[in-house]
């Protein structure tokens, strides 16, 4: 595990629980790169998805493959700073194609400014050594979620 | 990938998913363009390493050297924050633009040999292993699938 970045503190209780479910997980032993580049290609087809909860259930099947990545990493000793960039590096571009995808919505917007910063600090982490980034996917889905959970309200 | 398996495949995806209809083709113009401009900064090492080229196999498995960091994560920060900038003037640009140079670099992160991090971290990256016939597989079919694609869009019959 050579000079991968340190997570930040306040990721601590998301990444136990994580942690604490890993171990159930019955993973096969393959190269960690295919669900990076599965997060990838749903992104893609994220840019063609019109109907809400097609649109949350492709971010949750992003953020199912961004843990599987490092899941798999872990479980079979493939930890490296190279598996990290890749994985840095996908996590980066399929929220690029979310957020181009929502541009022409307010919140989505503001999101693509906040990736725009999410970029900045993934360079800046490999270059410092921090692990910083904004969950940006995760609280896109949240508030999706709500919005759905909102206009299902009769 | 191959230079025509990126100019079929990512400016396609930009001009569907932006929703740009055949006739409004500057927007179509401005999509083959970003899909394949990323690719101008390999021009200086195909000049310069003339001697490197290989009758069978190209250039292949040199490119990565001739890559600048435009080609890399700094590029598509630079590309976000220029179209993020032209957005409120043409939204339909800004977006066509980002999505083929975006859906570019994301090929060939995903299928070459990159340093995604170039200038700041050298290390190079690489998703899969594969071969120069994986590739070359990889790029017909692109071709093939996105060259259909464009003739569905354009209407012509096939």
């Amino acid at each position: 595990m050579d000079c991968i970045p340190r997570r930040p503190k306040l990721a601590g209780p998301y990444r136990k629980l994580l942690n604490s479910l890993e171990p159930r997980l019955r993973l096969p032993n393959v190269n960690p790169s295919i669900y990076s580049a599965a997060g990838v290609g749903l992104a893609v087809i994220y840019l063609f998805a019109a109907v809400p909860a097609l649109r949350m259930a492709l971010i949750a099947l992003m953020l199912a493959a961004d843990w599987l990545d490092g899941a798999t990493a872990r479980r079979y000793a493939r930890c490296s700073r190279a598996g990290y960039l890749t994985d840095v590096t996908a996590d980066r571009s399929s929220e690029g194609f979310i957020f181009a995808a929502e541009a022409g919505t307010p919140i989505g917007k503001g999101f693509f400014v906040l990736w725009l910063v999410n970029v900045a600090l993934s360079l800046y982490g490999v270059r410092s050594g921090k692990h910083r980034v904004l969950p940006l996917r995760f609280v896109f889905l949240v508030i999706l979620a709500a919005q759905f959970a909102l206009d299902s309200v009769p | 990938m191959g230079p025509v398996a990126h100019l079929l495949s990512a400016s396609w995806i930009a001009i569907a998913a932006a929703g740009v209809s055949p006739s409004q083709t500057p927007y179509i113009a401005a999509a083959l363009i970003a899909s394949i401009a990323i690719d101008a900064d390999h021009l200086p090492f195909l000049i310069h390493s003339c001697a490197s080229f290989d009758r069978r196999t190209g250039y292949t498995g040199q490119l990565q050297n001739s890559r600048s960091p435009l080609h890399e994560l700094p590029g598509l920060l630079i590309l976000g924050v220029l179209c993020a900038l032209v957005y409120p003037l043409d939204a339909m640009l800004a977006t066509v633009v980002f999505i083929a140079a975006g859906v570019h670099l994301a090929q060939d992160w995903v299928l070459g040999t990159s340093h995604p991090f170039a200038p700041f971290d050298t290390t190079c990256v690489q998703f899969f292993p594969l071969s120069l016939r994986q590739k070359s597989v990889i790029d017909l079919a692109v071709v093939a699938a996105s060259g259909m694609l464009w003739i569905a869009y354009l209407g012509v019959p096939s």
